[in-house]
């Protein structure tokens, strides 16, 4: 694993909004922990976010030209590949395609990493478009759920946008609607955890970094989100949005891999305990998660 | 309650120690409570021997005179169906005689024993003193001092010289006429006895029923009320004649609680020493459960408030600081340190998950690292007292809960300023 430092997200952002020519900007929407570390940035007391990569997604879906010209602008100004972001020299097959990863000038403790939006009835979970650069053909990664990230986009005072935590935590449920047995490629913290952990980790950190106020609001944002994105699927997704999680409160040794997880990222320094997480987890079960099925039960009688 | 009567002319009861043992054999039930005078005559006196209550769940007279007799230590021994008609101890080199009394009841019991002592005194010329060891219910030490003095003006000299007094009193322990060695002992014994294990006896007088009725009385006073009828604190109680009538004079003996003529009673006062008993009583008398918020955030009791006033049932009242600002609007405290709740007939509060599920009961550690976010109190009487809302919402409890919740919260200057602001002052 790539040893990380704190990475602290306003100078990255400033750095971005600095070397992305302007007309470009509007095309980046800065997910994951990084977005998380800068809307909750007082909240964590400038400590940083423990990562080692910084996931931008280049919107909207389709906007390949835009992404080649974005990764084109930063390569010349000094920002280096990760080894792992090498071309290959045909489009197929797809999963060969490495995604674009690249270093800030000077600095090697993260990487950014290019996304892409995926297209309006995705099915599939990951998707690879691939977008071909001077050197060779690479892969932008599409995650099905990615596009609620379009809604309620927050702005940074650097002109950067990032994805609303309350957007993030609902394509996180989404994207786990149950514990699976898929582990992420790198020990985090020395533990090799399941990505439903760690993902589903995030909403509960992301509920207790929020106000609960704002969390019980959370099913105004999510159920247009839902219905434009889903039109077809809107009303079983709202149903079972909750399931993976409640998987994971359920067995103590999930819930502690989420609890780990949180400790070495985004709640680094707070110490969670497995107790306080399962509490956070039935207050979003009780405030946002079972609302949001609520508002889509008539749906499903009309049916 | 039955009428039972103990003959002096019956065999084998002469003396105080014997009638313990026949008293209880006519007590029917273990939790039967009895009152008991009787009197013996002795050449030209009359003397009121004894007063006792009985009570097997909280300790007998006759156990604290065993404790104190184990307590005294093997210099004195008890002196049984002997010459003990008069005294209960005696040290064993003759010198001094003890009667252990363990309450005296105002200034005839006080006279009736010590002439007793006299008496003894008289009988034994070669005992060098005779001690009344006792606990005095509502005398002060000044008031005893004085009718010892005025005892001894009238007793022959020989004898008021030799008459000691170690009483345990609301003021302290009196040691009469001087503290010294002995007497000295025979009160650091009496405060074990009197003082530490008696303390149960507070408890005697309040129970969850005779604190409800002590409730009503300081509801009706804080809000100006007036006299409560008799039947009305046993109806609104649950209690019946008997249990509102003792509760009612004893308060009247702390000098509380006035009666008029048409069968009510009100404080006449804010009862301070009453308060203080049923204080420190609280946690039995008033049975509450604590919770914290197990995610560990900063409590956030505005908002936990409203989501208690829009998913709580109808038998919730709110308490504490929030009640404090509806019946006195100028409040001076900022925020709500903590959310009190009364809650009539439910043992359930399942509701409470609506609300929050993250609330869960405090256990001790919680305690130790700060305090609760929401207490809820059970309310077991027919008469809530609740104050409607003016809103719909859920009603507030009475004045007298609200105060109570205050001491809890130990804000007790508020508190006072609660009491003066419904009442104009504090007495």
């Amino acid at each position: 694993m790539i040893m990380s430092q704190a990475l602290d997200p306003a100078p990255l952002f400033a750095l971005i909004a600095k070397q992305v020519p302007e007309d470009l900007l509007k095309n980046i929407l800065v997910v994951g922990s990084l977005a998380a570390a800068y809307h909750f940035r007082e909240q964590l007391a400038g400590s940083g976010v423990n990562t080692k990569d910084a996931d931008f997604v280049i919107y909207p879906a389709g906007a390949i030209a835009e992404c080649r010209a974005i990764a084109e602008r930063l390569l010349d100004l000094g920002w280096r590949r990760h080894k792992e972001c090498y071309p290959q020299a045909q489009p197929v097959p797809e999963d060969d395609l490495r995604a674009i990863r690249l270093y800030p000038p000077d600095v090697d403790f993260y990487f950014i990493e290019l996304l892409g939006f995926p297209e309006l009835g995705q099915s599939k979970f990951k998707a690879w478009v691939p977008i071909e650069l001077p050197d060779g053909w690479f892969g932008l990664p599409c995650f099905r759920y990615m596009g609620l990230t379009r809604f309620s986009v927050q702005t940074a005072a650097e002109g950067i946008s990032y994805a609303a935590p309350s957007m993030m935590a609902l394509a996180n449920l989404l994207s786990h609607p149950e514990i699976g047995t898929a582990t992420m490629s790198e020990p985090i913290g020395g533990r090799t955890l399941r990505r439903s952990a760690k993902d589903l980790g995030r909403v509960l950190g992301l509920t207790m970094l929020s106000d609960l106020d704002e969390v019980e609001a959370w099913p105004d944002q999510w159920e247009p989100a839902l219905r434009e994105t889903f039109p077809s699927e809107c009303a079983s997704l709202a149903r079972t949005a909750g399931s993976g999680l409640r998987a994971l409160l359920s067995d103590e040794d999930v819930l502690d891999e989420a609890r780990h997880a949180l400790n070495v990222g985004l709640l680094a320094g707070r110490n969670p305990t497995n107790e306080q997480l399962e509490a956070i987890g039935k207050q979003i079960i009780a405030f946002a998660i079972d609302p949001l099925a609520d508002r889509f039960s008539s749906d499903s009688m009309r049916k | 309650m039955p009428r039972r009567t103990i003959s002096a002319e019956q065999p084998g009861i002469r003396t105080t120690s014997a009638i313990v043992p026949a008293v209880r054999e006519l007590i029917p039930h273990p939790a039967f409570s009895c009152h008991i005078k009787f009197k013996l005559q002795h050449s030209s006196l009359v003397a009121i021997l004894e007063t006792m209550e009985h009570s097997t769940t909280r300790g007998t007279a006759f156990d604290m005179e065993e404790a104190f007799g184990r307590l005294l230590g093997d210099e004195y021994r008890p002196t049984g169906s002997s010459r003990g008609s008069l005294y209960d101890f005696e040290s064993r080199d003759q010198q001094t005689i003890i009667e252990f009394k363990a309450s005296t009841m105002g200034a005839r019991d006080l006279r009736a024993s010590l002439l007793q002592l006299a008496i003894a005194l008289h009988e034994r010329p070669e005992v060098a003193r005779a001690v009344l060891v006792t606990r005095l219910g509502n005398m002060g030490a000044d008031r005893m001092k004085e009718e010892l003095r005025r005892l001894e003006e009238i007793l022959r000299v020989d004898l008021a010289q030799r008459l000691c007094v170690v009483a345990v009193t609301n003021d302290g322990t009196v040691l009469l006429p001087r503290a010294d060695h002995e007497l000295s002992h025979l009160e650091r014994v009496a405060q074990d006895v009197l003082v530490r294990r008696s303390s149960k006896k507070t408890s005697a007088l309040w129970t969850p029923k005779t604190f409800q009725i002590w409730l009503l009385l300081l509801d009706a006073w804080l809000r100006g009320d007036g006299p409560l009828p008799v039947g009305a604190l046993g109806s609104g109680t649950g209690c019946s004649y008997p249990t509102v009538n003792a509760t009612l004079e004893r308060l009247s003996e702390y000098g509380e609680v006035m009666r008029s003529s048409s069968r009510g009673a009100a404080f006449k006062k804010f009862p301070k020493r009453s308060i203080n008993e049923i204080m420190v009583l609280a946690d039995s008398l008033r049975p509450a459960t604590q919770y914290v918020d197990a995610t560990g955030r900063p409590a956030d009791t505005a908002r936990l408030m409203r989501r208690i006033v829009a998913k709580a049932p109808k038998n919730v009242a709110l308490g504490g600081v929030t009640s404090a600002r509806h019946y006195t609007p100028d409040f001076d405290l900022n925020g709500i340190p903590r959310i009190d709740l009364t809650v009539k007939g439910s043992a359930s509060f399942d509701w409470l998950e609506q609300v929050d599920p993250a609330l869960r009961p405090a256990d001790a550690a919680d305690l130790r690292n700060g305090a609760p976010v929401l207490v809820i109190h059970s309310l077991d009487r027919e008469e809530p007292r609740f104050d409607p809302a003016s809103d719909d919402g859920l009603p507030f409890v009475g004045p007298a809960e609200t105060l109570l919740d205050l001491y809890d919260l130990r804000l007790t200057v508020q508190a006072e300023e609660f009491v003066r602001a419904l009442r104009g002052k504090m007495s």
